[in-house]
């Protein structure tokens, strides 16, 4: 026992560092650059998700947590462990990818998913016949959202055209509302579709995207605007889930209309990853409603990205090539006995997704609001991706696959962290290069350039160009014109007392004033000492 | 433009300047990390941005104590320029259109207005093909201020749920 129990911690080590060193960013890969942070943080949606309520730890079933809350990068001990309670790290948390193409600052697009992890999903139903179905309980889940954000010069954060939704299999197609006038001609390609709704957010200024995301099966949608009742405007006679678009400004308050069955936590998100000094907390086992924050993590800098590949400790299946020269596992690692349905961002792909009823009678597809049937809609003809992983590794592809109308998707790539491209984007601008410093020195007047007379003579000082101030000086002098400089000054003026006993030398001085980006120095020519008569 | 309209036709007067745009382009091209926004709530304090206001009222705009003020109690506001329209801007020759947009997130028509004078508006598109400089005043919080602390638990903002009155699985 003992000796099994060592050997495989030993396999365990050997195993992480191998998956550390095959499943980290690419030799020469780059950080992700702020400004796309930036992007990532202004686009990100709130998140209304429901949660359940016939389980006693709603953690454990709809709170939005890392793969690795239990503080390790194994999958096959995450449902036993947030069953248990054992969470180390539940601080709230997005995981993100971003894509930008267009070498110019308003040509292109930023492709960014946003996706949610939950360690189960404790209940939902799986059609398998016309009169048939089967439970679609499993340990893990990943869902989210995909945006097409189009570059703009308008705005450094770009204008969301176009997104879709992972629910069960399927990507749901979502745009503008044509009333909105916005993207217009941006359509899905098939299929039913919904529209984009907006919260504005007073704290930060921002318009943010609402996403839903159903209790239990974690089935994630754009919310939809559920305000006009009547049968000729907008969504007048869907199942009147979703939310209210104006309600911050009019009412003060987010508000969302929601399945009887469940209750709603409001997430926001942070300005980075989620850390309690920000105000960022892990909701507890308790919670079921009220408003948080939810931190966002890159997908390369997570273990999703590091343990996509064999030998992973968090997925498992069979080795998918998800484009780019890239390999990656079907299916996050259940417990031992225990099944998976879930699977990462790189296996979706699209399609009829799995709530379809075979034999081609009542195709059924809930779809939490943008139905047009009240609790389901019968046209589930959605894309289906030719190869896997091309969210991340082709998203314009796949951004073409999806949806008409969307211009400059040959706009080549110029970030991306899961394909062959990582960062080929032009420098930013920096700062212009400051001004030459000038400096000169203003002799004391004096006939000749002789002193012929005991006292105090002073030297000034011109500056300008450069950075601008606060400048410092350096006076030196030329000791006995030997060409070797002492310090005399620190100054902006320098005074020296010449007296007969100066006679017979020069005052030859040198300036050097620095500021704080650059530097100028000034030389000046000699005055001579003659005094005469010398009082002593 | 919405309730920015007001700020972005300042701005437009201020623009006529010769001066005033030599200072606003320098200041966008010298902010740190390419972020090519200036906080209008510095107002207060920013040189360059006191300059703008002050101009615009010498144009006929509102005081820029009273301007500055109201920039002050909005939930955020910037001037921005995209980088490589600024790069292009030669601020001695060129008069940039000023724009502004209440929720640059989410919508951005197909064709919207901006000022070229205070008195004159022109189109601009939306799909983005403008190669002219524009200054758009956008309610965003300045990047500087990265500050996210909110309107959580015991705030006016918090979620309402009502329950829908028909069901669904």
């Amino acid at each position: 026992m003992i000796n099994q129990t060592s050997g495989l911690s030993l396999r365990a080590v050997l195993w992480a560092a191998i998956a550390l060193v095959l499943g980290s960013r690419q030799a020469g890969a780059q950080a992700l650059p702020a400004y796309l942070f930036d992007v990532v943080y202004h686009n990100a949606p709130f998140i209304v998700a429901e949660t359940y309520n016939a389980f006693g730890n709603p953690e454990a079933a709809d709170h939005l947590l890392k793969v690795d809350f239990d503080c390790d990068d194994r999958g096959d001990n995450n449902a036993p462990n947030i069953i248990a309670r054992t969470v180390c790290d539940g601080g709230p948390t997005a995981y993100f990818s971003i894509a930008e193409t267009g070498t110019t600052s308003s040509s292109g697009y930023y492709f960014i998913g946003y996706y949610y992890y939950h360690p189960r999903q404790p209940a939902g139903t799986f059609y398998v016949g016309p009169f048939g179905s089967q439970s679609d309980a499993h340990e893990h889940d990943l869902e989210g959202v995909w945006f097409i954000v189009k570059k703009s010069p308008y705005t450094p954060y770009g204008t969301l055209y176009a997104a879709v939704s992972e629910a069960h299999g399927a990507l749901i197609p979502f745009v503008h509302n044509p009333i909105d006038g916005v993207a217009p001609g941006v359509a899905a390609v098939a299929g039913t579709y919904g529209y984009l709704n907006f919260w504005y957010q007073p704290t930060t200024g921002i318009t943010r995207p609402v996403v839903m995301i159903r209790a239990a099966t974690h089935g994630t949608y754009m919310a939809q605007d559920n305000t006009d009742q009547s049968l000729l405007v907008r969504w007048g006679f869907h199942g009147a889930y979703g939310i209210d678009p104006r309600s911050p400004q009019v009412y003060g308050t987010y508000r969302s209309t929601i399945h009887s069955d469940s209750r709603g936590i409001l997430y926001m998100p942070m300005n980075g990853g989620c850390t309690p000094w920000a105000g960022c907390y892990r909701l507890g086992p308790y919670v079921r409603d009220g408003s948080w924050y939810y931190g966002l993590q890159e997908v390369a800098t997570s273990p999703i990205w590091s343990q996509r590949a064999p030998p992973s400790f968090l997925f498992t299946g069979a080795p998918l090539d998800i484009g780019a020269g890239q390999t990656g596992l079907s299916y996050f690692t259940p417990s031992p006995g225990n099944v998976t349905g879930a699977d990462p961002m790189w296996a979706w792909f699209g399609g009829r997704g799995n709530y379809v009823r075979t034999l081609g009678l009542n195709n059924h597809w809930y779809t939490f609001g943008i139905d047009l049937t009240g609790s389901s809609n019968n046209d589930v003809w959605w894309p289906s991706s030719p190869s896997y992983g091309r969210l991340l590794t082709n998203p314009a592809a796949e951004a073409g696959l999806r949806f008409t109308g969307l211009t400059e998707l040959d706009a080549p790539m110029v970030y991306n962290a899961y394909g062959t491209t990582w960062n080929t984007r032009p420098p930013l601008p920096g700062p212009p290069p400051p001004a030459p410093l000038s400096v000169s020195i203003v002799k004391p007047t004096i006939k000749l350039s002789i002193v012929t007379a005991e006292g105090d003579y002073t030297w000034t000082s011109t500056v300008s160009g450069g950075s601008g101030g606060p400048y410092t000086y350096l006076w030196e002098r030329d000791y006995q014109n030997s060409g070797i400089y002492y310090e005399v000054g620190r100054d902006a003026s320098l005074t020296q007392h010449l007296a007969c006993y100066d006679n017979g030398t020069s005052v030859a001085l040198k300036l050097t004033v620095t500021s704080p980006v650059t530097s100028g120095t000034a030389t000046n020519s000699a005055i001579n000492v003659d005094i005469s008569p010398c009082p002593y | 433009m919405g309730d920015l309209s007001g700020i972005a036709q300042h701005v437009a007067a201020a623009m006529q300047s010769p001066a005033v745009r030599a200072v606003i382009a320098a200041e966008l091209k010298q902010a740190p990390n390419g972020i090519t926004q200036l906080d209008l709530q510095d107002c207060g304090r920013n040189a360059a941005i006191k300059a703008m206001l002050d101009e615009g009222q010498r144009r006929g705009g509102a005081a820029p104590g009273t301007l500055c003020s109201a920039i002050a109690k909005a939930d955020g506001m910037v001037l921005y320029m995209d980088r490589d329209l600024l790069a292009r801007w030669d601020p001695a020759a060129v008069v940039p259109i000023v724009t502004a947009l209440a929720h640059p997130g989410a919508a951005l028509p197909a064709g919207f207005r901006g000022y070229r004078t205070p008195e004159e508006t022109v189109d601009l598109p939306g799909d983005g093909s403008v190669t002219v400089p524009v200054l758009v005043v956008l309610p965003n919080i300045h990047p500087s201020r990265k500050s996210p602390r909110p309107e959580l638990k015991g705030n006016a903002q918090s979620v309402t749920i009502a329950q829908p009155a028909k069901e669904a699985p």
